[in-house]
């Protein structure tokens, strides 16, 4: 069977500035932990990423659902 | 106040989010456009069409993919109606004209640029002919990735033979004819190449056709994904590393059953296979004829059915080297049968069939990026190879155009 997917260099780079760029956040976020915790309280901040976790896991629910019911070695050139 | 009693702040927290959303999706724009060196627009490479399943997505975003507003792989935009004093070839395929790449490739090769497929280096050839001077030249390239000959025919019976065109050349004989032939019984069950629903109808029935609550999220996703940055980069990035998960669990298991032994289907279940093939290039032969319109058909070789007849560059060898194993001589048979009886086809259509069999044997450069598709010298090689075997055609036609002969479709009857 036909592969599925290309990794060319171009995405390589993509991805590679894609890691970047949260390394970027995560490092801001921790200098100024000071402040975010003056935004919200401990609780508040883990409410907030409760609701972002549900909505990630409900994302990966559907996609997973979609892989097994759609291989992706049937879609050589990608799904829909 | 100890923490668990205080109140929380829901619009702070409904507020953050907001803003960080919005910061997500400017970076994600800005990201795009440095990647993609456009506006994000959309993600999707197709869209649905009811002539022929699918259509290349005009609003895709993807470095080296155009697609002009008409679906096409071409930078300008064309009209339906043909322009006056203007030579119009259409070419209609899969991934081969479309200049897709698969998997095992070219060390180093890339994508092809939209301005680099075979259609464009025709239109060169056709503008630099003298005996065309004077005349508009449009080549339009109307490939769609993995189109096989029923949604092909499709698009063409009711769409692109009123685009006027002069001459029709038909590629994507490779995803009719795979790179393995079918085994016993195989047509008989109707699941060898054109025979099943392509995989994209399954997912339109998904799509388009259900119901359930999946259905309506995977909607809602769409709709999302086609206006956010930053959702459409989430979604790439999530089913990659699902499809990526799923492949190395699946590469790694310990259940696998050993293959067991191909048994190919017999001459008499492969012509049954070629004449269900005959009955759509027949409908396109007809529509072509009652429209007046030149057409021929294209071979689409693979790489690993041309060892000890191609030179291969050293380029090509290393991806033959990787890819002929476990082909078999009856599989190589059975491909240059189906060429042979379509050929013999066109013959007693009148129709140019377009065999690129001796440039292959004597041209020496890189012409395959993958175990199929062309690189962009490939590409202009074809080009150049389709001018050539039918200059006499092109010419015939800009003279009919020159002076002035009707365009009109033969009367009824």
């Amino acid at each position: 069977m036909f592969a599925l997917q290309v990794v060319t260099s171009r995405d390589i780079q993509s991805l590679a500035i894609a890691g970047a760029l949260l390394l970027v956040v995560a490092l801001v976020a921790f200098l100024f932990r000071g402040r975010l915790k003056n935004l919200m309280t401990a609780r508040e901040w883990r409410i907030c990423f409760k609701l972002i976790g549900i909505v990630v896991f409900a994302l990966l629910l559907i996609f997973t659902n979609l892989a097994v019911e759609f291989p992706a070695e049937k879609f050589i050139y990608g799904r829909f | 106040m100890p923490e668990a009693e205080a109140k929380i702040r829901w619009g702070r927290i409904f507020g953050v989010l907001i803003v960080a959303l919005l910061v997500i999706e400017l970076i994600s724009q800005v990201y795009v456009y440095f990647w993609a060196g456009e506006r994000f627009r959309s993600f999707h490479k197709q869209t649905w069409s009811p002539y022929g399943l699918v259509r290349n997505n005009p609003d895709l975003t993807l470095p080296g993919f155009h697609h002009n507003r008409n679906g096409f792989r071409n930078l300008k935009d064309f009209t339906p109606q043909k322009p006056p004093n203007t030579l119009r070839v259409i070419m209609l395929g899969g991934s081969t004209l479309y200049s897709g790449i698969a998997s095992t490739h070219i060390q180093g090769a890339e994508r092809v640029d939209s301005d680099a497929t075979v259609a464009q280096f025709l239109e060169q050839e056709l503008r630099q002919d003298p005996g065309l001077a004077g005349m508009n030249v449009e080549v339009m390239n109307a490939a769609v990735n993995f189109n096989r000959i029923v949604e092909i025919s499709g698009g063409y019976l009711a769409e692109y033979s009123h685009w006027q065109p002069d001459v029709v050349i038909v590629f994507g004989s490779a995803n009719n004819f795979n790179v393995s032939m079918p085994e016993e019984g195989e047509v008989y069950r109707r699941e060898y190449g054109i025979q099943p629903d392509h995989a994209w109808k399954l997912e339109f029935d998904r799509e388009a056709n259900r119901k359930t609550l999946l259905a309506t999220a995977e909607h809602v996703l769409l709709f999302v994904e086609d206006h956010f940055a930053s959702v459409a980069l989430a979604k790439k990035g999530m089913t990659a590393a699902l499809d990526d998960a799923f492949a190395f669990t699946q590469a790694h298991s310990l259940g696998r059953s050993p293959r067991k032994p191909k048994t190919y289907a017999d001459r008499r279940e492969c012509d049954v296979y070629l004449n269900e093939y005959l009955g759509y290039a027949d409908a396109i032969a007809a529509t072509a004829k009652r429209n007046d319109q030149e057409i021929a058909f294209f071979w689409e070789y693979f790489l690993r059915h041309l060892g000890g007849v191609r030179p291969f560059s050293d380029r090509e060898q290393a991806v033959y080297d990787k890819i002929h194993q476990g082909q078999s001589p009856k599989e190589i048979d059975f491909n240059f049968y189906a060429r042979d009886q379509i050929a013999e086809f066109c013959r007693g259509q009148g129709i140019t069939f377009l065999n690129p069999l001796e440039v292959l044997k004597t041209y020496r450069g890189t012409v395959f990026i993958d175990y199929l598709h062309y690189t962009r010298e490939g590409n202009q090689v074809m080009g150049k190879f389709i001018y050539e075997q039918m200059k006499d055609t092109f010419h015939r036609r800009a003279d009919r155009i020159r002076q002035g002969e009707a365009k009109s479709p033969k009367g009824i009857g």
